[in-house]
């Protein structure tokens, strides 16, 4: 190397502050916030925390949430509430005395289905039933889906002959009890049985299916 | 990425090179800063292994120099200075020896400064600098040629190749 280019270069050199400043530059933008990043991951972890909850939470009110009601009136009343999974969230029943029956809360967390048959099943064996007719009414807000429930029941109580089953407008209250004395319009599905052949909206003949009796016997 | 400690080697080693790089491209003490941040965190950033330290060495000079033509394409620097400022920001006095040379590279046109800086006094061949520029060896040796012209007018007789 020549002597001019060593004399012109040599002597120039990086300043200790131009070098102090790179490395605490360094230090504040690459290596200092890996020690903040421990917040960041509980940051995370509060962020999935709260999403948990909110899904749970979601869920949990999705699950109590009636969406639909199944009311059994006859020589005992007894109102379910259905939640849109086809759980029983509710259950009140009173006897025709206005007593409150016993193990209505038991079919709480049972299927729609299961709770209509344990029930009329349970007021037949407890011989709290007298002779007469059940009505079985189903409301909601979506009507689609209360027939359905109510073809479901129907179908599944179709060994009793003396069910009446209909659709009633969604005559809940505020707080989502179905109220005593109000009427409910008769839609367009309503099956009576009296012991002769009928054909469900299913398609399920009753007449000599399986144990055919009348409701209350 | 690389380690603290790997960082503070490369700046204690790099950091004069990246000085002169910067002397013979910028015109304020500011922009050398901002160069100097730029040039080392993408060093930090950089995890390919490099082969030796004449590697590491080309690689920081290829990008300081990037890093130069970059800041002086921003349209909110300053595009000249005197040139005595600029040999003062090197901390050059036209007494002492060589602050003609130093003038004489600071008055070329940019496209000469990195090829005359990397061969007459990083002492780096035609071929390898065609690798750092990025350039065909052929225009490297066109370069210098012109350069070598351009400083000799500019010396007159105080140049020796």
């Amino acid at each position: 190397m020549s002597e001019l280019w060593k004399d012109a270069f040599d002597s120039v050199h990086a300043e200790e502050q131009l070098k102090r400043h790179t490395k605490e530059y360094l230090r504040k933008k690459v290596y200092a916030p890996r020690r903040m990043r421990r917040p960041l991951y509980g940051g995370i972890a509060a962020a999935v925390l709260c999403l948990i909850v909110i899904v749970f939470s979601g869920g949990y009110y999705m699950y109590t949430t009636p969406a639909a009601y199944i009311r059994m009136d006859g020589d005992m009343s007894v109102e379910l509430s259905i939640n849109r999974f086809g759980q029983v969230v509710g259950a009140r029943g009173f006897d025709r005395s206005g007593n409150a029956l016993a193990g209505v809360s038991d079919v709480v967390h049972m299927d729609y289905g299961d709770a209509v048959a344990k029930l009329i099943g349970d007021g037949e064996a407890a011989g709290d039933l007298e002779t007469g007719e059940l009505t079985l009414t189903v409301s909601g807000e979506d009507e689609a889906w209360c027939r359905e429930i109510l073809e479901a029941v129907a179908a599944d109580t179709s060994a009793y002959d003396n069910i009446q089953y209909q659709l009633g407008d969604d005559v809940t209250a505020d707080d989502g009890s179905i109220q005593d004395g109000q009427s409910v319009d008769t839609t367009d599905f309503i099956q009576e049985s009296g012991g002769e052949s009928v054909q469900t909206p299913q398609g399920h003949h009753s007449e000599g299916e399986g144990h055919n009796h009348r409701y209350g016997e | 990425m690389r380690s603290e400690e790997d960082a503070e080697r490369a700046i204690e080693l790099y950091s004069d090179t990246v000085r002169r790089i910067c002397m013979v491209h910028l015109k304020n003490y500011s922009d050398t800063e901002d160069i100097f941040q730029t040039v080392f965190l993408k060093y930090v950033l950089h995890s390919e292994p490099f082969e030796s330290e004449a590697h590491e060495k080309a690689w920081i000079i290829r990008v300081t120099i990037n890093a130069c033509k970059d800041l002086l394409k921003s349209f909110f620097r300053a595009k000249t200075v005197p040139l005595e400022q600029a040999a003062e920001i090197a901390g050059k006095s036209p007494e002492d020896p060589g602050y003609d040379v130093l003038e004489a590279v600071l008055a070329l046109p940019e496209k000469y400064k990195d090829v005359v800086y990397l061969y007459y006094y990083e002492e780096y061949s035609a071929v390898e600098i065609s690798h750092i520029l990025k350039k065909n060896v052929n225009t490297v040796y066109t370069l210098l040629a012109r350069a070598r012209n351009l400083l000799k007018e500019q010396l007159e007789g105080g140049w020796d190749k």
